[in-house]
This record gives structure tokens, C-alpha cells and sequence, in this order.
């Protein structure tokens, strides 16, 4: 343990890198305000910001019928006198939310009307995926095709009894699900520290010296392994709440938090029943599960060169290829390539947001558990690696153990 | 405590960095002495366990070091050539490091660093960062690092190397310090560095061992090759080309001459008392004797 609290102190808990860490929670609370502000219609000091809040008060909660009811008694006639070309283009019209006609119509169905339409109706959607899947599974089972029957049943039981009875402002989420700022920031203080790793103990000749040590040889790499679990572990969890906290101050996440996370506008066909607030916490953890295998094949890559500038370029290389794989075959349906890539844990949004499965030996496997699975067997490979290359390296060989 | 070296041989390519090489060390001061590339860091390296030879073994009090293992790395305290260390540690972070690589529970280690800074006399410096240290300051850190687990051998690779000459003075008294009831091998090329201090010399050049012997003897050996030439000012110097001199100095009589040759190299020429030195230049220098 004494050992990693010094590899902790000699790697991470440097000036530079707390520099780096204060900076770019500086830049990313400051990204997060202007991802808010320049795509939210409800900026600070706005008309809708304020019209919006007023009316919430009204719609927010259970969503009832008459809930419903009042909001189409005021939005119906907007919308008449929008399409049929009636409406004023004054923006001083007494009796409106806005002062426009237009802005009243759009702020109330962006806002309102489409949402809880989509939530209101989203029991029905989720029924008839469940009632579609289901004959599905039986058809295949018919087929004998069991993989099928297998993938529908729990298609079925996945979205069975799916329903969202709240209606909570969730703008937030959607921005805050799709921002992907903070990933670009754990990634340069991952290369930054971890491809030093290594390389600095070569470049202060303190190698020589640790192999010479009764204590250290192998027992310094896993100490470093863990100085840099822990290392990359906190600084994604970090931004991870950082941009919870950002999103949280900026916009709004609090009030959603407790609707489940298909309530979201881009996670309908989410493949996990959880709510928004537990979402995020999974989200988090898996971000932090990428990077961290991720961080062990730069920690890997570290031990190539005497320098820290190859393993850097190594590392960034490595995330730019599964960055580009990412984009390339994200949305595809080549499931197989998202799970074989730590970035689709990392940026896990198609992961988690979509129900989609991957056959492991016949078996239908949900994307999110074999990349999950698969992501943490990449680390292990790439720490074993670490461990690997570091007992086989020049100086190494020779010493005594 | 007796570390026998027994052919040890050791190849760069083609090259030989270390061949056949066989000693036997037991306790003092003993001089690793050769010129740059004469295979002294080799033969550390392989004693350490950094570099494997490709024949020939090390054994202490009978037992091979590899067997030994951890046992015998706990019985060494060793500074590498030129280390820098960490810069952003302290001092006393570095040593705490230190201690806990060496398996050296970290309140005894504590006290042990800080015993053996007083002894160095940088008990003022240990809050200070190591890269604000002098070079001199440095390797004095480096001889507690060493020191730590209060060591049976002393393994010191050029420790003076780049130091100014207060400093390597003040090292030089430092390993007689701690040469106390311990081994202590010193590999230099600076002759000066084990003149006074080695109970042993060990002369290695291009991988081959020279010459094991006491300072005392080695001069000995030397007696009668070294010699002291005045000529007048405006004489040829150029004759004297042909011969190994190890000082040169302008006086009123005209100009002195130290060389050390088999023959006498001038009329004028008169034997002088050899050091260490003189047996250096004897094996290293430009002209074979």
C-alpha cells in the first residue's frame, strides 16, 4: 500500500496535474454553460426561460387528463391560427404567454406538448413492441430458429409494463446524455499522466534503482497499476459529476431524476429500466470502466520508448482508431464492432440507449453487458501486458528475483 | 563477508564489455578503477542483477547471487551512475520512497533518513525539492538512499562524477565513513577518487582485469618507470610524443616533465616516486609500455 500512495504522489499528485485537473473543470463547466445556452431555447434571462417556468408549474407531476385538457385548450388555438396563417405577427399581443403568437404555439409544443404526448403515449408503443415480440418469439420458436425466440423474449420482457406517468422537464438530460466534452478531457489527462508512468522512472534512471531494491521489481508495476486504476478511475468520476453538476446548474436535472430513463427523448429504445438519476451513476461507472481499460493499454504502451512523447502519440492514436471505429460503426448494425470497442463503453449513450444484442456462442447477449464484459477483459489483458512487457524489459531480465 | 567473481564474460554484439573477469572481494574499500568504457559499469550492472553475464557467475560466501536473490539485494546499498532522481520529491519524501522499496518499515526508515542526513550535513535540506539540489547535494542523497538499510556492501558507480572538487572531497570522506565494517566498491575513472580512500585497487581495461593489488603495491609494481624530465625553454617538446606524461609544468628552470616509460626518456631525466596515477597512465596510457 506504501507503494502505491507513492506512486499515486510521484505520477498524479503533481503540480501540473492538479493544474491540468482545476483548468479543465473550468473548461468544461464553461463548455457545458455554452452547450446550454446556445442549443436550449430556455437561456438564462429569456422570455421562454421565464414563460416556461410559470407554465411548469401547471403541467409538471402526474400526468392527467385534465392536465392534458388544459394544455390543449391553450395550445389548440395557437396552433389553428398558426396553420390556417390567422395569427398576428405582433409581439405585443395582449393575452399571450409571449407577447407572439408563434412563440407561444412553438414554446408550448417544444416543450410541452410533444413531450408528454411522447410520454403519454409511450405505454401504447411499448405495448405493441412487447405484443410484436412476443409473436415474434413465437414464430421463431415455430422456426426452430431459437436465437430469435430467445432475442424477442426478452425483448418483451424488457419492455413489458413500460410506461411514464410523470411528465418533469427533461431538455436537460437530452443535452446531458449527447455531451461528450468531458470525454476528450479525461483522455488528455489520461495520455498526459500515464504515458509518464514508465517513462519517467526511465528518464530519472530510478529503474536502476527499484529493480536493486528488495521491494521493487514487479511489486512497483503493480503498484502502479493501481496508482493508475485509481488515477483514472477518480478523474473520470470526477468529470462524470462534473457534468452532472454543470448540467444540474446550467439547465435542470433534478426534477427529471426520478422518470425512468426511456423518458428520454434519445433513450426510447433504451435496453435498461432504471431511472434518469440511476442512469447517470451507470453511466458514470461505465465511462470510468472504458477509461480505465483504456488507461492500461497506455499504461502498456508506456513501457515502449525511453521517452514519454511515444506513449502519448501511441495512446492517442489507440483512442483516435476506436473513436473513429466508434463513429464509423455506431449507428450501424454491426453490434459486434460497438462491443469490441472500449469507446462504445466510454461514450455509452448507444450502448445503453438502444436495445440491441449480440450473439455470444447462439446466445442473445445485450450490447451493454457484453461491452461492459468485454472492456473489462481488455483491461485485464492490457494490465497483464503492463506487467508482461515490464518483466521482460531490458533492464528487467537481469535482475534478481 | 567474500563476493567472488568468477569468469564472468559479457558481450555487446561483438564487443566485449566485461571477459573473463575474476576477483574475490571481502571486506573495505575497494577502487573499481578504468577508463570510460573499460567495462566497470558492466561489471556493477551484473553484480546488482540488472544485467545477466552470458558466462561465468557471482557468488557470495559460496552461494551464487541468483539463488541469493532478494536476499542479497537486501544486503546492498547501491548509487547508480548519474541518477536524478524525482525532482518534485523532497527530500524526505524521497527517502520515505526509498524505504519503502527497500522493505524498511517507515518509522525506523524515518529515523534511519534522518540519521544519516545529519551525518551528510543535509539535515537542513530535507523539506527542499531534489531538483533544487546541487549536483554535489544530490549525491550525497543518493550515499543515504544507499545507506538506508544499513547495507554489507556499498555499491557506488562514478558518485563523483561532475562534482566540483569540494564536494568530491567531502564524498571521498563520506565513504570512508561509512566503509566501517562494510564493503565498499567504488567504480571510477577519476584516479584521485580511490588514491587514499581504497584498501584495493581493481584495474579493468577493455573488459579484462588488469590488476588487483593494494595502492601501495600497484606503486611499487610502478617503481622505476616514472620519471621527472626538466628540459629548457625552447627545446623540442615534440620528442617527448613517444612517451605517457602525466604532468607538465612550466617552471623558471624551463619546463617539467612526469612520464612514465620502461626506458629513461632523457639525459636529464631522474626516477620519481609513482602514485596512483602513474600506475594508471602505465595500463591506460596513450603509448604501451
Amino acid at each position: 500500500m506504501r507503494l502505491v500512495g507513492f506512486e499515486l504522489k510521484k505520477l498524479f499528485l503533481r503540480l501540473p496535474v492538479v493544474i491540468a485537473l482545476a483548468a479543465f473543470t473550468v473548461f468544461d463547466l464553461a463548455k457545458i454553460y455554452a452547450t446550454v445556452d446556445s442549443i436550449s431555447y430556455l437561456h438564462e434571462d429569456s422570455t421562454w426561460n421565464r414563460v416556461y417556468w410559470e407554465q411548469y408549474e401547471n403541467y409538471s407531476g402526474e400526468i392527467t387528463l385534465a392536465k392534458i385538457n388544459a394544455l390543449l385548450d391553450v395550445y389548440k388555438p395557437l396552433e389553428t391560427a398558426v396553420n390556417d396563417l390567422t395569427a398576428t405577427t405582433r409581439g405585443d399581443v395582449e393575452g399571450t404567454l409571449t407577447g407572439n403568437v408563434y412563440s407561444d404555439k412553438n414554446l408550448l409544443e417544444r416543450y410541452f406538448v410533444d413531450p408528454m404526448k411522447r410520454f403519454y403515449t409511450y405505454r401504447a408503443d411499448a405495448a405493441e413492441v412487447v405484443r410484436a415480440a412476443r409473436e415474434n418469439a413465437q414464430f421463431y420458436e415455430s422456426l426452430g430458429n431459437t436465437y430469435e425466440a430467445r432475442r424477442n423474449a426478452v425483448i418483451a420482457r424488457l419492455y413489458q409494463g413500460r410506461r411514464v406517468t410523470r411528465f418533469y422537464y427533461t431538455e436537460g438530460y437530452k443535452l446531458y446524455l449527447n455531451y461528450d466534452f468531458s470525454t476528450m478531457l479525461i483522455l488528455l489527462m489520461a495520455l498526459y499522466a500515464l504515458s509518464q508512468t514508465f517513462t519517467r522512472d526511465k528518464e530519472c534512471r530510478m529503474t536502476e534503482l527499484m529493480l536493486t531494491s528488495p521491494g521493487g521489481g514487479i511489486s512497483t508495476i503493480f503498484a502502479k497499476l493501481a496508482a493508475a486504476s485509481i488515477y483514472i478511475l477518480t478523474v473520470s468520476l470526477w468529470f462524470s459529476a462534473v457534468d452532472f453538476a454543470g448540467f444540474e446548474a446550467f439547465s435542470n436535472l433534478t426534477d427529471a431524476g426520478g422518470l425512468p430513463v426511456y423518458a428520454a427523448e434519445t433513450f426510447k429504445e433504451a435496453s435498461v429500466n432504471i431511472t434518469l438519476f440511476a442512469y447517470c451513476a451507470v453511466s458514470a461507472l461505465s465511462r470510468a470502466l472504458g477509461f480505465w481499460s483504456l488507461g492500461m493499454i497506455f499504461l502498456a504502451l508506456g513501457e515502449v520508448g525511453d521517452h514519454a512523447l511515444l506513449p502519448f502519440a501511441l495512446g492517442a492514436g489507440v483512442f483516435l482508431a476506436c473513436t473513429l471505429a466508434g463513429v464509423r460503426w455506431g449507428y450501424s448494425s454491426g453490434t459486434l464492432a460497438k462491443v469490441l470497442n472500449p469507446y462504445s463503453v466510454v461514450v455509452n449513450r448507444l450502448l445503453f440507449g438502444r436495445t440491441e444484442f449480440v450473439s455470444i456462442f447462439g446466445v442473445p447477449v445485450l450490447t451493454w453487458q457484453a461491452g461492459l464484459v468485454f472492456t473489462a477483459l481488455l483491461g485485464i489483458a492490457a494490465a497483464a501486458l503492463a506487467v508482461l512487457f515490464g518483466g521482460k524489459s531490458k533492464l528487467r531480465k537481469g535482475a534478481l528475483r | 563477508m567474500e563476493i567472488r567473481f568468477k569468469n564472468i564474460s559479457k558481450r555487446y554484439r561483438r564487443k566485449y564489455a566485461l571477459r573473463d573477469f575474476s576477483a574475490t572481494l571481502s571486506s573495505g574499500v575497494y577502487g573499481l578503477l578504468g577508463a570510460n568504457g573499460a567495462g566497470k559499469t558492466t561489471l556493477i550492472s551484473i553484480l546488482v542483477g540488472l544485467v545477466r553475464p552470458d558466462s561465468g557467475r557471482i557468488t557470495v560466501d559460496g552461494t551464487d547471487v541468483r539463488e541469493l536473490g532478494r536476499e542479497f539485494l537486501s544486503r546492498i546499498g547501491y548509487l547508480p551512475q548519474y541518477p536524478e532522481f524525482y525532482r518534485d520529491f523532497t527530500v524526505t519524501d524521497f527517502l520515505a520512497y526509498m524505504c519503502a522499496l527497500k522493505g524498511i518499515p517507515a518509522a525506523e526508515g524515518k529515523k534511519r533518513a534522518s540519521e544519516l542526513l545529519e551525518v551528510v550535513n543535509l539535515s537542513d535540506a530535507r523539506d527542499k525539492k531534489v531538483g533544487a539540489l546541487s549536483g554535489g547535494m544530490r549525491q550525497r542523497v543518493g550515499i543515504v538512499q544507499a545507506m538506508l538499510s544499513d547495507p554489507a556492501i556499498l555499491i557506488l558507480d562514478e558518485p563523483t562524477a561532475g562534482l566540483d572538487p569540494q564536494e568530491r572531497i567531502r564524498f571521498r570522506n563520506l565513504i570512508t565513513r561509512f566503509s566501517k565494517d562494510r564493503m565498499v566498491l567504488l567504480a571510477t575513472h577519476i584516479v584521485s577518487d580511490v588514491e587514499f580512500i581504497a584498501n584495493e585497487v581493481i584495474l579493468l581495461k577493455e573488459g579484462r582485469l588488469v590488476c588487483q593489488d593494494t595502492p601501495h603495491e600497484l606503486e611499487r609494481e610502478c617503481a622505476g618507470l616514472v620519471w621527472t624530465v626538466t628540459v629548457p625553454e625552447g627545446e623540442d617538446l615534440g620528442q617527448f610524443d613517444k612517451f605517457n606524461i602525466s604532468n607538465m609544468r612550466r617552471t623558471g628552470a624551463g619546463v617539467t616533465m612526469r612520464i612514465v616509460c620502461r626506458g629513461m626518456p632523457h639525459p636529464s631525466a631522474v626516477h620519481a616516486e609513482p602514485n596512483l596515477e602513474d600506475v594508471f597512465l602505465s595500463h591506460f596510457g596513450e603509448v604501451e609500455l
